[in-house]
């Protein structure tokens, strides 16, 4: 040990963390053996600290989480994944952009096209869609049909903001009666949740929202995913994101996707 | 590598107890740290250490008033008051030298329970401790010193004290 580098508490508590490199702590344990009280005061702190390590360990806590937990924690790994994702496609669209760009590409829906299936992740807004529906449906009664007073209100949300109004479709024929919307929540700002009910094929909840936060992502086509809700097809249009899920088959919801999805207004 | 939250439920339950000192709420300020980490996923950077960001979540949830919005909902005045040997019932047996010495922890002041824990058992550095709590690396090892010296002062006068027990001050720096 340097005589100007003297051990101090602070070079003491590292050593009972683990702290010091090998030289620092060699010198730790030969001054500590010319000290024995202080020996033996650090050998009861790291005494405690095992026993500590003992009663605190990972098995005192391991035991199953409760289903509010769970649920929790696994929307949050699937947020999380994605923004994994997202931070890769964000890094990549800077250096694809320029060169996609001298090739004009776009993507426009047509009627035939074919649903493009997901990997496992969703993106955000479809995970956000798929908890809402959740809400939405909770405390319903067995046939799942929720209620609404005013069928006029899709209209209404949708002209909130006059200047960029919220592209909410009509429902995509006849025999898919609207039910009503409302608006909910989500981490990029608000959307509206808009019901359909067909008599046969069951109910559908398409979740509509301006996408401020992520408005440069290019446009997706009807894409088929998986939540813990059940199936959701979800699509990009400008910086609108939708999101379809419900009572009704997977076959439907794919259906019905096809049939109302629209590029931006100007796209 | 993939995200996985459950691996680090029980370093946040564990988290829990020391803040809160109350079994009944440990899995309460998870779930609302778990909510506060979805609403708030883009301050996570992929790639980072995903624990001790859901530490830090943990840590400003009960900091910013969960634990009077606890006390508000539940009528429990005693909620802060919570017996460390209370707590310790509601973990499975330990060996008394164990038990012990978990008790002494959970009957130091705020403020220094958190910093013993997250060096001695979750093993973070004083600098991750720093920047997860927000405060400079001066500030955790002289708390840390204290932390230590406080519980080997309850060896050396007793057990656990009535007053130690209490503890509800946060330390100033």
């Amino acid at each position: 040990m340097h005589p100007f580098d003297p051990i101090t508490e602070d070079d003491l508590n590292a050593y009972i963390d683990g702290g010091l490199d090998q030289r620092r702590r060699a010198e730790v344990e030969q001054w500590l053996s010319q000290y024995p009280e202080e020996a033996a005061r650090i050998m009861a702190q790291l005494g405690e600290a095992d026993l500590l390590r003992e009663g605190l360990g990972e098995e005192m806590f391991a035991a199953t989480a409760d289903a509010g937990t769970r649920h929790l924690a696994g929307r949050l790994r699937q947020r999380l994944i994605w923004r994994g994702v997202t931070h890769v496609m964000q890094r990549a669209m800077m250096i694809l952009l320029p060169l996609a760009a001298g090739y004009g590409l776009s993507w426009l829906p047509t009627g035939g096209q074919q649903t493009a299936v997901a990997a496992h992740i969703v993106p955000l807004f479809a995970d956000e869609a798929a908890e809402a529906y959740r809400t939405a449906m909770k405390g319903l009664g067995a046939d799942r049909v929720p209620t609404f007073r005013d069928t006029d209100l899709p209209a209404r949300l949708a002209s909130v903001d006059g200047e960029h109004p919220l592209p909410i479709p009509a429902p995509p024929t006849q025999r898919w009666q609207l039910l009503g919307a409302e608006l909910t929540p989500w981490d990029h700002g608000d959307a509206v949740q808009v019901f359909w009910r067909h008599e046969t094929k069951g109910t559908v909840v398409l979740f509509v929202s301006e996408d401020k936060a992520d408005a440069g992502q290019p446009a997706l086509p009807p894409t088929l995913g998986h939540t813990e809700e059940g199936d959701v097809v979800y699509w990009r249009s400008g910086p609108f994101v939708y999101a379809l899920l419900g009572t009704a088959d997977t076959r439907a919801l794919e259906r019905v996707a096809h049939l109302i999805a629209r590029p931006a207004p100007g796209k | 590598m993939l995200p996985d939250i459950t691996r680090h439920i029980p370093a946040l339950r564990r988290y829990a107890l020391v803040l809160t000192r109350d079994p009944g709420q440990v899995e309460d300020l998870v779930q609302e740290s778990l909510a506060r980490a979805l609403a708030g996923s883009r301050s996570w950077r992929p790639g980072s250490d995903l624990r001790a960001w859901l530490l830090s979540i943990t840590h400003n949830t009960f900091i910013s008033g969960w634990r009077r919005e606890q006390v508000v909902r539940t009528g429990l005045e005693q909620v802060a008051e919570t017996a460390p040997h209370a707590v310790m019932a509601a973990l499975p047996d330990l060996r008394v030298e164990a038990r012990q010495v978990v008790e002494r922890l959970l009957a130091l002041p705020d403020g220094m329970r958190e910093i013993l824990l997250l060096a001695v058992v979750e093993e973070m550095s004083y600098r991750e401790i720093a920047d997860m709590l927000g405060i400079p690396l001066g500030t955790v090892m002289s708390r840390l010193a204290r932390a230590r010296a406080a519980l080997r002062q309850q060896v050396d006068t007793g057990s656990v004290t009535p007053e130690s027990r209490r503890a509800s001050f946060r330390l100033v720096e």
